[in-house]
């Protein structure tokens, strides 16, 4: 097992992750909900970057940041304020139900079938550094990432809307009290988790050329493992628990015997289950993230 | 005698209704109607099965269909005839190859099968909260559709199982929702319902009275699979062949919706509302195909049928967030006034003081919103 | 008048936690309500912050209705709250906790202002400026708490069980600041199960009792009536239950 490699690849991996968990770990952190509506955003940036492939791609990464961040607050408009206070069961079902809504739209408008088109084909390209093979995406995503989090927690220590955001985070009801308004923030989270989810149809898209509308199920998924793993309460449980997730990831690749392989998600998801057993909040508690009886 | 009538009164009307549309439904179609029926039928059994959980202790499961997977993947297993199944089977271990029940025999093992599983599962579960919970049910469903979709010697993988034999007609599905209706009905109203039912309204304050939350959890859970695994076995038997994709999100979604949307706290819920969404997918689907509405031609386009799904249960989540029922229970009396007020339509309403502007409607509420017109029946 | 509420009707559910409650604050005053467990003191509040939804009745700030509106609304006008038990953001710090405070002011400079000259006033919170506000002690929470609504520069300021869980010792502290804060001439809503100190300290007290107003009067005549002092401020609470 070539370990440099194996450490490469979950770096990678796990930057990719971060950039999932983060998009959720947003809004959950402020509603207390898991947003299922996120793999949707992701599908719907994918669709732009692919079937748009005769514009260039500059051109294609503005609309697509447009679109998904646009998307994402209307979709808060539209569908979920009407159910802000109604409890985490009525918002769980309403995000299901937004999500499946929009994967059928989707379909609706582009059809069922595998669509292409080239993305961003020269980060397919890869150069070797000893025995370690790097994907010019890789390089691309973990860059991206450290920007994503740096700019990140900038916005959220630095900056006065930051802090509103944290104090919604953790009581929302008081930082009403004391003038956050709450539409602003909430809106203001779920456009930040737009521009993440079109980050995320990116790099998702950009080495493969293919999108179905489905692309952005494996995206809550992988953040909801991420987020659980992590913590539940905050963003940087999310992040840590996404490359715990990507290195998890890429040694039962490399570990499991040939015929598990294909298992490896089932068992991703029967971990996730014994977390949950023995810490219900995640692996990392915070304050925030106490759970109800 | 008349006191066990009005006990049985709800359970009996809900029979009657069922019985009277399935007959309606199938008399007046073709043979395809008819096996729409019959399916709806048996959704009822598995969204009954999932109010047994999540109607009757309030906590949100996404992983029942799983539960159906394997009461359906049993079944499957137990009827098909054993000279196909070491054609279409490779790697199948000889006893399991041997293994044939006759149907019905078929589906109580698959549904024991769920349960047990259900049973081993609920024990971590009922340590977690709510919100765990409900995560927790959604790892659940994905593991069962990977290792479905995978484990080739018992489940022939993403390929499925054909060959099962169709056995499950209208008038088994008939009994099998009627008894399942009866059962569930006392199962709610024991002591026992009872108690989980108290849990879902106030946790704590059942906590202080005695009741064990994980342990009312725990049993709604195991309950729950079984039922749902007959629904799976039903299924089987009904399809003739089996995939994963049957068991995961977009059948899961149907059902929940048709939960949510009759109402999540009362088996009439479950009832009325597979009824109802049975109906608007069916009128959903004609419109899929293009519609002919006098001059107006409206083209068909596949999906349609989903989106109203997913709109029809926003606007239940928005509006009427306990469903059509209101999460009650229809008695004999509710249908007489509900009847009643069809009949005298000119009559002035009941008027009901309802609540100036919520503003806390936009935020967190620091109480539950007052509900008007929550206990009206339709 | 600063604040009018007539015929407040709250509901929760079935039960109803204010059958029609009337009271007044006028500008300059400290008022208080006080009553027994569950008399819906604590709901008064809320209700007019907009916190809980309000069934019938009418509340006016300075003339102007505004049942129905948000709390972050009514912040800008001018009405703060300092809710039951405190609720300062513990993984914030104590400095980013008073900033918040002034959340809602357009001119950031005064705000790091008063947030500087309430850290000098309390040296001890001053230490801890930069520790998560969870880590102070009841009483330093209260007075943070108390510190955060007045950086709000509100024209009313409401305070839901102050003395709440507090030691004695604590609750004095907390009482002489808000006799500084009537000193100043700031106008404060205060709701109390503290009875007797917070009549003390009021120009005129309400005493409510299972959602009902039962009482009314200035402090003085509260306080000079020996057969009001023995119900509701002697023994145990009379009568009064949920």
């Amino acid at each position: 097992m070539n370990i440099a490699q194996v450490v490469v690849d979950a770096i990678a991996l796990g930057s990719l992750y971060a950039i999932f968990a983060l998009g959720i770990a947003l809004i959950f952190g402020i509603l207390k909900m898991i947003n299922f509506a996120h793999s949707e955003l992701v599908t719907i940036g994918a669709y732009i970057l692919i079937l748009l492939a005769d514009l260039p791609l500059p051109v294609r990464l503005i609309l697509l940041v447009l679109v998904t961040v646009t998307v994402a607050v209307l979709m808060e408009r539209i569908a979920f304020r009407p159910v802000r206070g109604a409890g985490p069961v009525t918002m769980l079902i309403t995000s299901f139900a937004v999500s499946y809504l929009l994967q059928n739209l989707a379909i609706l408008i582009f059809g069922p079938d595998l669509q292409s088109g080239a993305v961003w084909p020269e980060l397919n390209e890869s150069f070797q550094v000893g025995p370690v093979r790097i994907l010019l995406l890789n390089v691309v995503t973990v860059v991206l990432t450290i920007l994503l989090l740096v700019g990140l927690a900038l916005f959220l220590r630095k900056t006065s809307m930051g802090l509103q955001m944290r104090a919604a985070a953790e009581d929302f009801t008081t930082a009403r009290l004391v003038g956050v308004r709450a539409n602003l923030i909430i809106a203001v989270a779920f456009g930040m988790s737009g521009l993440l989810a079109g980050i995320a149809a990116l790099l998702l898209t950009a080495q493969t050329g293919v999108v179905t509308n489905t692309i952005g199920v494996q995206v809550v998924l992988m953040a909801f493992v991420a987020t659980i793993l992590g913590g539940m309460g905050s963003l940087s449980g999310a992040v840590i628990g996404a490359y715990v997730l990507g290195a998890i990831s890429v040694v039962l690749q490399q570990t499991l015997p040939l015929e598990f392989r294909p298992f490896r998600d089932a068992i991703l998801f029967a971990a996730v289950f014994l977390v949950l057993v023995f810490r219900p909040n995640g692996l990392i508690v915070t304050r925030a993230a106490k759970g109800r009886v | 005698m008349r006191r066990v009538l009005s006990f049985l009164s709800t359970p009996l009307l809900l029979i009657a209704i069922t019985a009277a549309v399935a007959m309606l439904g199938s008399s007046f179609g073709d043979a395809s109607l008819r096996r729409i029926v019959v399916g709806a039928l048996v959704n009822m059994v598995a969204v009954i099965g999932i109010y047994v959980f999540v109607g009757m202790t309030g906590v949100f499961s996404f992983g029942q269909l799983a539960f159906m997977a394997i009461g359906a993947y049993t079944t499957a297993v137990l009827t098909v005839p054993i000279a196909s199944k070491s054609a279409l089977f490779e790697g199948m271990p000889q006893w399991l190859v041997d293994a044939h029940l006759p149907s019905l025999l078929a589906i109580l093992v698959g549904a024991v099968v769920a349960g047990l599983v259900a049973l081993v599962l609920s024990v971590p579960m009922s340590r977690m909260n709510e919100m765990t919970a409900s995560l927790a049910t959604l790892a659940i469903l994905v593991a069962v559709y990977v290792v479905a979709g995978n484990w080739t010697a018992v489940t022939n993988g993403s390929k499925g199982i054909t060959a099962i034999p169709v056995d499950t007609t209208l008038v088994t599905a008939l009994i099998a929702v009627g008894v399942v209706i009866l059962a569930v009905w006392f199962f709610q109203e024991s002591s026992l319902g009872l108690k989980i039912r108290a849990t879902r309204e106030d946790a704590v304050a059942s906590r202080a009275i005695g009741i064990s939350v994980g342990v009312s959890r725990g049993v709604a859970f195991v309950v729950s699979g079984f039922v749902v695994g007959i629904a799976g076995g039903l299924y089987a038997l009904l399809q003739g062949s089996l995939s994963p994709s049957a068991f995961y999100i977009g059948p899961t979604f149907i059902l929940i919706a048709m939960l949510v949307v009759g109402g999540m706290t009362s088996l009439t819920g479950a009832v009325i509302g597979t009824i109802l969404i049975t109906m608007l997918r069916r009128l959903l689907q004609e419109v899929e195909g293009g519609l002919q509405l006098g001059p107006l031609e409206l083209p068909g386009r596949p999906g349609i049928t989903e989106v109203g799904l997913g709109i029809a249960l926003l606007l239940i989540l928005a509006f009427r967030r306990r469903g059509v029922t209101g999460g009650k229970e229809l008695t004999w009396s509710a249908l007489v006034r509900f009847a009643r007020r069809l009949t005298r339509r000119g009559a002035p309403e009941r008027s009901e003081a309802r609540p100036v502007t919520a503003a806390a409607a936009d935020g967190e509420p620091a109480a539950p919103m007052a509900e008007a017109n929550a206990g009206e029946q339709r | 008048m600063m604040l009018s509420v007539e015929n407040l009707v709250v509901r929760y559910g079935q039960s109803t936690a204010l059958r029609g409650v009337s009271f007044d604050v006028e500008e300059g005053q400290v008022v208080a309500i006080v009553g027994p467990n569950g008399a819906g003191k604590s709901t008064s509040l809320k209700a007019i912050v907009g916190l809980v939804p309000v069934a019938e009745g009418e509340i006016r700030f300075d003339g102007e209705r505004i049942v129905g509106q948000r709390p972050e609304a009514l912040l800008r006008r001018g009405i703060s709250l300092v809710p039951e038990g405190r609720h300062i953001f513990g993984s914030l710090t104590v400095e980013e906790n008073l900033q918040l405070g002034g959340t809602a002011r357009a001119d950031k400079r005064g705000v790091r202002a008063d947030v500087r000259a309430f850290l000098e006033r309390f040296p001890a919170l001053a230490r801890r400026r930069k520790s998560p506000a969870g880590k102070l002690s009841g009483g330093e929470q209260q007075q943070l708490a108390i510190a955060r609504a007045l950086i709000a520069k509100p024209r009313l300021l409401m305070l839901d069980e102050p003395s709440l869980g507090l030691a004695p010792l604590i609750v004095e502290q907390i009482f002489d600041i808000i006799a500084e804060l009537r000193a100043d001439g700031s106008t404060v809503l205060l709701v109390e199960q503290n009875a007797t100190k917070a009549v003390e300290l009021a120009d005129f007290a309400y005493v409510m009792q299972s959602g009902e107003l039962v009482m009314s009067g200035s402090s003085d005549q509260i306080l000079s009536s020996e057969e009001i002092v023995a119900s509701y401020f002697g023994g145990g609470p009379k009568g009064g239950t949920e």
